[in-house]
């Protein structure tokens, strides 16, 4: 599959429980649509074998990391101030079968809730 | 030899209280919304500055609000606060404040303290409002939870406390102003959303006064 380019800023890094980058967050800072992600958007992009792959997030800004860095104790890092950030990938904006949800604002309150 | 005559009296909790009045909102045309619209659901558009979900399928939320004239007595500093009922499947994040129309249906900031008028996601504020609205008999309805926020820091990451100056230099003779906010899935889907009411607390982190109000899809017309 033929990959698109994107540019943004890194901003942080998911990592796995041994501690291995596993993905990165962008923000995006070109517009990119139609092939490609929006400008101001927050995206992951996937880090393994063979051509990356992005997906989008909700997120906004470094809040949503420090959240999810909360729920997640030593899984994710911030990159601050944010790098420049350049790749080519495959975008795939509602992401893949069997993609890691990111913590997201609102978890705690609905964990209290329940089911 | 002080006069106690004149010491004031704060009894009751809702003496000390940092007062602010829902309104409809004052500015139209602000990202294309019309008087009667305070909840417009939209598929993903151009890009707006300031507005946070512009790529992805959301719902746009807007209201005014008024700070009449008061003495704030007995408050020495606050943060404003909103919390909001949404489905479970949505996230919600806010705008600066509006108080006037610039180019491009883009939105003139309310500065307090020299600074524009940000907000932060706050689980304790959410749990304020939520006791809050049911501590008089309601009940957050199944799917739904309340999300919370506080005036912050630029950067969106911490909350900023205003001092009673810098409020009254803001509110002076009476604040009139509009916010807008959008809401999201959690975890972006490709589909829309389809518009619903949502209910909305305002007050602060310092005194006991708040107020509930329900924006609806369409405006019933004794509102205007």
């Amino acid at each position: 599959m033929n990959g698109i380019s994107i540019k943004g800023e890194l901003v942080g890094y998911r990592k796995s429980q041994n501690g291995v980058v596993v993905s990165e967050i962008v923000h995006v800072t070109t517009e990119g649509r139609p092939h490609g992600p929006a400008e101001n958007a927050f995206v992951e992009v996937e880090v393994g074998g063979g051509m990356r792959r992005a997906r989008y997030l909700s997120w906004i800004n470094y809040f949503d990391i420090e959240y999810a860095l909360g729920r997640e104790a030593g899984r994710w890092a911030l990159v601050e101030p944010a790098r420049g950030y350049s790749e080519t990938l495959q975008w795939m904006p509602f992401g893949w079968q069997g993609f890691q949800r990111v913590p997201t604002i609102g978890d705690s309150i609905l964990e209290r809730l329940g089911p | 030899m002080a006069d106690t005559n004149l010491d004031v009296r704060l009894d009751s909790i809702y003496e000390r209280a940092l007062t602010v009045r829902p309104r409809l909102p004052l500015l139209d045309g602000i990202f294309d919304l019309g008087p009667n619209v305070l909840i417009a659901s939209h598929a993903p558009h151009a890009r707006i500055k300031e507005h946070l979900h512009d790529h992805l399928n959301h719902m746009h939320i807007r209201y005014g609000f008024e700070f009449p004239q008061q003495s704030l007595i007995g408050i020495d500093g606050a943060a404003l606060m909103v919390v909001m009922m949404i489905k479970v499947d949505h996230r919600v994040d806010c705008n600066p404040v509006f108080v006037a129309r610039g180019n491009h249906n883009e939105g003139i900031c309310l500065k307090i303290a020299g600074e524009d008028v940000h907000w932060v996601h706050n689980e304790e504020a959410s749990k304020k409002g939520t006791h809050l609205y049911e501590a008089t008999g309601r009940r957050v309805p199944q799917g739904y939870y309340f999300s919370g926020f506080y005036t912050s820091d630029l950067e969106e990451r911490r909350i900023k406390q205003y001092s009673k100056e810098e409020l009254k230099r803001a509110i002076g003779m009476g604040l009139r102003a509009d916010q807008h906010f959008q809401a999201t899935w959690r975890e972006p889907r490709n589909e829309s959303i389809e518009p619903y009411p949502v209910t909305i607390c305002l007050g602060d982190d310092t005194t006991a006064y708040h107020v509930f109000f329900e924006l609806r899809p369409t405006v019933p017309l004794g509102a205007f």
